[in-house]
């Protein structure tokens, strides 16, 4: 008796589950017209409001704080907050025209006086570490000597050294733009919500939750599509990909939206589309120059010619990258195509003569963040297998980020593969930092790089005012970065625009998406 | 008896202390021997920025690192000993305050895992007991078995695929509704169902063949109410030991579920300090949840002394 009961109760459990299953089913063919100015749900792997502490408050995607300098959408620095800038002959003395009828959020009007408060806040708050960049005024706006409001629509930048690439290195994050209402200039500390003049303000945060957003309708520029957009904050990719299923979120944006291989499977649902984008990461081998074997350029030239970066791309990235041979990233404006070389005879010939014919085992590194973000375990074992084709035995070894950079530190590594982001879209940072025999990648991460030509370029640059000039001169350091690798470049990640088709005019931006303009589809 | 109840607490109260020192040592042992420095960690959290040798030298003078690991380590027992749990590398923020922001998160998905836990698996251990060796019983000792067996992050992927993209009926993530915490709570409870179900059923079978409970039956009691009145209360004590190491142990133990269904609680706090080598916060999350076992422990202990009295009596 008492087991037919048993037998009962979950017959009934089963049917009340079934009836659940059958309603949730037809729920979808009863849906009512879309309101226009209804809250678009999106999300990201993080907090992108990190707060008062924070050197930005927030990231530059919501678009709630604009830069005086932009990047257009050919990926060079266009007018932003400044409609257009003037520099003196020797590039010791710049002036900014900034743009007029601009006010902050709070109603404070965008002018001279509050760029000046804004530098202001810069000296103050350097250096200042944040999720999104660095903000270091001396590394920004080297010999910075003077900011001055030279009208009430006009600032004045006053170097002690030239500075012929000021616009390159201000662009977004280098810039940003805040009342001054809102923040202690003392302390760089923001007393308020962060008050910007993009198309949207920040009208909730609940910390490492969700941000919302609230079109400013006074903004200068046309107004956003969107009324409201809530950001919400879901660290686990498997869980942003079962929120677009369940249709609790209509997109994700922001570094690791979705992995290559959840989008993949994701657009097989016709409800769902991915729009594709250049990013500013880069995918690279970084090899320990320090010691054998790698202390040799040959077997990092040999290295670069083995990896079948074709293959990486296609099946473990879903060709969501884009194969390169430039240390350089695609984003850059001084960036060129160099399609990479893969000769796997040369590859063994050169390996081959460094290790004379012995073969040697050595320790590969792989970030957890590869594997959290990208398919980093099935990358590193491919690489493997073509590893031991020259006569390397790798060991792979899982380590959080932390760890790696202190392997590297301590040079208890051969190989690490990992990501480098462009700084901003002055390359001579990342060129120094790698190529440079005191850069401090080289030294920090162990690369053992020396090249005379490439010291030579570099220590010109230094003297070289006109960007016509650099160009050149970065168009030769990316050659000799081919043949002399610093580090061995795989493939430049694309930004994926994931979303529901719900949504319109989900497009990728080289950061974020353009949020300004997407709308429910009507 | 009121005294030795005193004495018993008194005493449990002093060996707490020698117990918060043992843990505030081996929070920052465990600090200075993970590998890699937090002032490089940090300089370079933007994932682009690759700082020199001496910005990273000016950042471990600025934060205090660049001192002898003693005076650092009595610095912040001082520090603690004001209330003071210092302020997060990353966020900038006091860990104090960054703890009360992620404890009442943490605190509702305890609170909801253990009462399912309670009202799920003490009747079930109390029914498979009262029908002993019977079908029932086999069925639910296998149900036990199986849900002991599976992994809590196995369940959390299947009850989203279930609940949220199949059937959209619970939220996948997120706090502040009941809703977002229904598939957290069971998935984390689970495992503890399975294992409570066993231990209240063998723990009143074990009570039950007390002699008191001959004579209950003797006197003719029904055998449903012996298990109420006389049975249950008997067999609680294991049961509360593990109740109370468990409520600690999800505290401090819930990250993987926080993770999954992005909950902002304790968890997840302590795995972002870890991988930024946030320190101030790794200690800081150390003491709080040593000191939150400490007392649910004492609690445990005290709960004793209510069930049966001869604990305080030493035996007497």
């Amino acid at each position: 008796m008492r087991s037919d009961y048993l037998f009962k109760t979950v017959l009934r459990l089963l049917i009340v589950i079934s009836l659940m299953v059958s309603l949730a089913g037809c729920s979808n063919n009863t849906e009512k017209p879309i309101d226009p100015d209804r809250e678009i749900v999106l999300a990201a792997a993080r907090d992108l409001t990190p707060g008062d502490k924070d050197p930005y408050y927030t990231s530059s995607i919501l678009q709630v704080w604009e830069p005086l300098v932009g990047i257009g959408e050919d990926g060079k620095p266009a007018p932003k907050l400044a409609k257009g800038w003037q520099h003196s002959p020797d590039y010791r003395e710049w002036i900014f025209e900034l743009a007029e009828g601009i006010i902050f959020h709070d109603g404070t009007p965008f002018n001279a006086a509050a760029v000046v408060k804004n530098f202001e806040r810069y000296r103050n708050i350097t250096p200042r570490v944040s999720p999104f960049y660095l903000f270091d005024i001396n590394r920004l706006y080297p010999n910075l000597n003077d900011v001055e409001a030279v009208a009430d629509n006009k600032v004045k930048l006053t170097f002690s050294q030239p500075f012929s690439t000021l616009i390159y290195s201000m662009t977004n994050f280098g810039s940003p733009m805040f009342s001054p209402y809102c923040f202690d200039s003392r302390t760089g500390d923001f007393t308020a919500v962060a008050s910007g003049t993009g198309p949207f303000k920040i009208i909730d945060h609940v910390a490492k939750q969700y941000t919302v957003l609230e079109r400013n309708d006074n903004y200068y520029d046309g107004k956003a599509k969107s009324k409201k957009i809530r950001i919400k904050n879901i660290p686990n990719a498997e869980t942003r990909y079962s929120a677009l299923k369940s249709r609790e979120i209509m997109g994700v944006l922001d570094i690791g939206s979705l992995t290559p291989a959840l989008t993949s499977e994701l657009i097989k649902d016709d409800d769902f589309a991915v729009a594709v984008g250049k990013s500013t990461i880069t995918h690279y081998l970084f090899c320990n120059g320090e010691k054998a074997p790698f202390n040799d350029p040959r077997m990092k030239r040999a290295l670069s010619l083995m990896v079948n970066r074709d293959v990486l791309i296609k099946n473990f990235f879903h060709g969501y990258g884009i194969s390169t041979g430039n240390f350089l990233n695609g984003a850059s404006p001084f960036s060129k195509e160099i399609k990479p070389q893969r000769d796997v005879t040369e590859a063994k010939e050169l390996a081959n003569a460094v290790l004379k014919g012995q073969s040697t085992t050595i320790t590969f590194l792989l970030p957890q963040y590869g594997i959290d973000r990208y398919p980093y375990k099935e990358i590193t074992e491919y690489i493997q297998a073509e590893l031991k084709e020259l006569g390397l035995h790798a060991n792979i070894v899982i380590m959080d980020w932390a760890a790696i950079q202190d392997a590297r530190a301590t040079g208890n590594f051969d190989i690490i593969i990992g990501t480098q982001g462009l700084p901003n879209l002055e390359p001579a940072v990342l060129f120094k930092n790698y190529m440079k025999s005191t850069g401090s990648a080289n030294v920090q991460y162990r690369l053992g790089y020396h090249n005379g030509e490439a010291e030579q370029l570099l220590s010109q640059l230094d003297a070289t005012l006109e960007i016509a000039d650099r160009a050149k001169i970065y168009d030769r350091l990316q050659d000799i970065a081919v043949e002399y690798p610093p580090s061995i470049p795989l493939f430049d990640e694309m930004n994926l625009a994931v979303h529901n088709k719900k949504i319109q005019n989900y497009e990728p931006l080289l950061y974020g998406i353009t949020l300004n303009k997407i709308e429910w589809v009507k | 008896m009121m005294n030795d109840f005193l004495l018993y607490l008194v005493k449990k109260i002093v060996m707490i202390i020698p117990v918060l020192l043992g843990i505030t040592m081996a929070a920052f042992i465990l600090g200075i021997i993970s590998p890699s420095d937090p002032a490089a960690v940090l300089l370079s959290m933007d994932g682009v920025s690759t700082p020199s040798v001496q910005e990273i030298a000016n950042k471990r003078h600025e934060l205090g690192l660049d001192r002898p690991y003693i005076v650092q380590y009595l610095s912040w027992l001082l520090q603690i000993l004001h209330g003071d749990l210092g302020v997060s590398y990353i966020t900038q923020r006091p860990i104090w305050d960054e703890l009360m922001l992620r404890l009442p998160v943490t605190i509702s998905l305890a609170s909801c895992t253990l009462l399912l836990v309670i009202f799920i698996a003490i009747p079930l251990g109390v029914f498979m007991a009262y029908k002993n060796n019977s079908r029932s019983d086999f069925v639910l000792r296998i149900a036990a078995l199986i849900i002991t067996s599976v992994p809590a992050f196995w369940l959390a992927i299947l009850f989203m695929w279930i609940f949220s993209e199949e059937l959209h009926l619970l939220p996948t993530s997120g706090y502040g509704t009941v809703a977002q915490l229904i598939m957290p709570s069971a998935a984390l409870a689970a495992g503890t169902i399975g294992t409570l179900m066993r231990l209240q059923r063998a723990a009143l079978l074990e009570v039950l063949e007390q002699h008191f409970i001959l004579t209950a039956k003797a006197k003719g009691l029904p055998f449903s109410m012996i298990i109420r009145k006389h049975g249950l209360l008997n067999s609680l004590i294991p049961v509360i030991t593990l109740l109370g190491n468990y409520f600690g142990a999800i505290i401090s133990g819930s990250a993987v579920i926080e993770y999954i269904f992005s909950l902002p609680g304790l968890g997840s706090f302590v795995l972002e300090a870890i991988r930024g080598r946030d320190y101030p916060a790794i200690q800081g999350y150390v003491i709080f949840t040593g000191l939150v076992f400490v007392l649910f422990n004492l609690l445990v202990d005290i709960s004793y002394l209510l069930l049966n009295p001869k604990i305080r009596l030493g035996g007497k």
